[in-house]
C-alpha cells in the first residue's frame, strides 16, 4: 500500500535516479537578476511618483479652482510586508549535500584564457569560482558588438547527465527533456529554448570525459529569468556551442581537476564511461536543436 | 549591498539552491522549469536580502516563492496542462520491485494530482513538514492542508490502482 513512508522513498528513489543537470552559477545569477529586478522597481517607483506628482499638481489646480471640499490625500506606497516572512516554518538540512562551503579551487583560474580564447571576437569580462558542488566555473560576460550576453562554463563531478549510448545510437535517459547528439565521438546532451514572455533564447551543453562533466550555458543576453534581449541572436551558433564544449583546449583541466567524493549517502554518480570508440554516424541536422542564426562573431 | 551581505547572500543561495530546486522538481515534474522557478526565488530573495537575513529562516521564505510561482504559473495556463511530463506513462505495465518503471508511474500519477495537493504532499510526507508550516508555505489553512494530505494520498491510490495493485490496496 503507498504509505507515507512509501511515499517518501519512492520520491528519494527518484531523485537518486534522477538527480538533475547541473545549475552552474546559480548564486551568481540570482543576484544579477536580482539587481535587475531592485533596478526596475526603483524605475518603476520613480515613474510612479513623477505620476502622482503630476496628478497631485494637477488635483491642488482643479481643487484650487473648485474650493477646499475636494481635497484628496494620498496615502503611502506599501512596501514588502515582513510578515510575508513565514516564522514557523522549520527546514531540515539535506545530508546529500555539503554542509560546510567547499574552499576555492585555484585550478577555476585557468578557465579564464580557455573560455576567452575559444569564444570568437569581441570584448570579455570573466570571473572564475568554485561552485558549492565542487565545480570550477567561469562566467563572461561577452560584449558581442551586437549586445551583451553571458556565458558560463563549467567542470563539475558528480553530476546527473541526461544522454546514454546505446547500441553506439545516442538516447536520452529518464528526466531529459533535451536532445542528445554524438559528434566526432563525444556524446554530448543539448538543452535550449526561448522564454515565451521576454524572447530570451538560451542554450546548453553539457558532456562527459572521464568522470567529469564540462557544461556550457549562454543566451542572447543575461542568463535569467526574467532578463531580455540584448541581440536578437544567439551569440553562438549549436556548432559551435558543441565546438567549444568538446574542445580539446579542456585536456589540461580535465587532467588537472578533482570532482568531490561521492555524498554521504553513496548516491550514484550519473556519470557514465566515455563512449566506446565505434563506427560514429554524421551529426545530422535533426539530431539536435534548429541551428541559429549565423552568430556574430566567427 | 555591501560585500558581506552580498557575500552572505551568496553563500546561503548556493546552499539552498539544490534543495530549493529538488522541491521544486517534485511539484512540477521538470528539472528545467524547477531550476526557473529556484532563480525566480532566489532574485526575489537578493531584492529583499537585508530583511530576509533577519528572520528566523530563510529558506522557507524562498521555498515559499518557489510554490507561489509554480501555483501562480499553472493558474495561467491552461488547466489541462501537464508540464514535463508524457501522461502516457500511466499506461505503461509496471513491475513493483522498486524499479525505474513504479518511479515513473508514481510520478506520473502525482503529475495528475491539482497542483495544490501536489504541494501539500511534498511538504508533509517528503519534506516532514509540520501542518502548520505547510499551512504557511501555502498559504492555506492548517484544517485544508490536514484533509488534503490523506485525500492526496488516497487520490494517488486510486490513480496507481490498475498499474501498481500493492501500492494502492494493504
Amino acid at each position: 500500500m503507498l504509505t507515507e513512508d512509501r511515499f517518501k522513498d519512492l520520491l528519494n528513489a527518484e531523485l537518486d535516479a534522477s538527480p538533475g543537470p547541473p545549475m552552474p552559477g546559480i548564486a551568481d545569477r540570482a543576484a544579477a537578476g536580482g539587481r535587475r529586478r531592485a533596478r526596475h522597481r526603483t524605475a518603476a517607483a520613480a515613474a510612479g511618483t513623477a505620476l502622482a506628482v503630476g496628478i497631485l499638481a494637477g488635483g491642488i489646480t482643479v481643487v484650487s479652482a473648485l474650493g477646499p471640499s475636494g481635497a484628496s490625500v494620498a496615502g503611502p506606497a506599501a512596501g514588502p510586508s515582513a510578515s510575508a516572512t513565514p516564522q514557523a516554518a522549520t527546514l531540515q538540512g539535506d545530508p546529500r549535500f555539503p554542509e560546510q562551503p567547499v574552499p576555492d579551487n585555484p585550478l577555476a583560474a585557468q578557465l579564464r584564457p580557455a573560455i576567452e580564447q575559444l569564444l570568437p571576437g569581441g570584448t570579455k569580462t570573466t570571473r572564475v569560482y568554485t561552485g558549492s558542488d565542487g565545480g570550477i566555473y567561469a562566467t563572461v560576460d561577452w560584449r558581442t558588438g551586437q549586445g551583451l550576453v553571458e556565458v558560463v562554463v563549467g567542470l563539475v563531478g558528480r553530476q546527473w547527465f541526461g544522454c546514454e549510448l546505446v547500441g553506439g545510437k545516442p538516447r536520452q535517459v529518464e528526466g531529459n527533456y533535451g536532445q542528445c547528439v554524438l559528434t566526432n565521438g563525444t556524446l554530448v546532451g543539448t538543452y535550449g529554448g526561448t522564454n515565451a514572455k521576454t524572447g530570451l533564447q538560451n542554450r546548453r551543453f553539457d558532456t562527459v570525459s572521464d568522470g567529469t562533466m564540462i557544461t556550457l550555458s549562454y543566451a542572447n543576453g543575461t542568463i535569467s529569468d526574467n532578463a531580455t534581449p540584448t541581440q536578437p541572436q544567439l551569440p553562438l551558433t549549436d556548432e559551435q556551442g558543441i565546438g567549444i564544449v568538446t574542445s580539446d583546449a579542456w585536456r589540461p583541466l580535465l587532467t588537472a581537476y578533482v570532482p568531490l567524493p561521492p555524498g554521504p549517502t553513496g548516491a550514484p554518480t550519473r556519470i557514465p564511461s566515455p563512449p566506446a570508440t565505434v563506427d560514429l554516424p554524421p551529426l545530422t541536422s535533426g539530431s539536435h536543436p534548429p541551428a541559429s542564426s549565423p552568430p556574430a562573431h566567427r | 549591498m555591501r560585500r558581506s551581505t552580498r557575500e552572505g547572500f551568496t553563500e546561503f543561495a548556493e546552499a539552498a539552491a539544490p534543495r530549493l530546486r529538488q522541491t521544486a522538481y517534485l511539484v512540477c515534474g521538470d528539472w528545467h522549469l524547477a531550476e526557473d522557478l529556484t532563480q525566480t526565488a532566489l532574485e526575489k530573495v537578493y531584492v529583499a536580502w537585508r530583511r530576509v537575513e533577519r528572520a528566523e529562516n530563510p529558506e522557507a521564505y524562498a521555498k515559499r516563492i518557489v510554490l507561489n510561482a509554480y501555483l501562480d504559473r499553472r493558474r495561467l495556463r491552461s488547466s489541462g496542462e501537464v508540464t514535463g511530463l508524457d501522461v502516457r506513462e500511466l499506461d505503461r505495465p509496471a513491475v513493483d520491485d522498486g524499479s525505474a518503471e513504479l518511479r515513473l508511474t508514481l510520478r506520473a500519477a502525482l503529475m495528475r494530482l491539482p497542483p495544490r495537493t501536489r504541494a501539500v504532499l511534498i511538504l508533509r510526507y517528503w519534506e516532514d513538514q509540520s501542518l502548520e508550516s505547510t499551512a504557511e508555505l501555502l498559504g492555506m489553512s492548517v484544517s485544508a492542508v490536514k484533509s488534503a494530505g490523506p485525500r492526496g494520498l488516497a487520490q494517488l491510490r486510486d490513480l496507481l490502482g490498475t498499474d501498481l495493485p500493492s501500492l494502492s490496496t494493504s
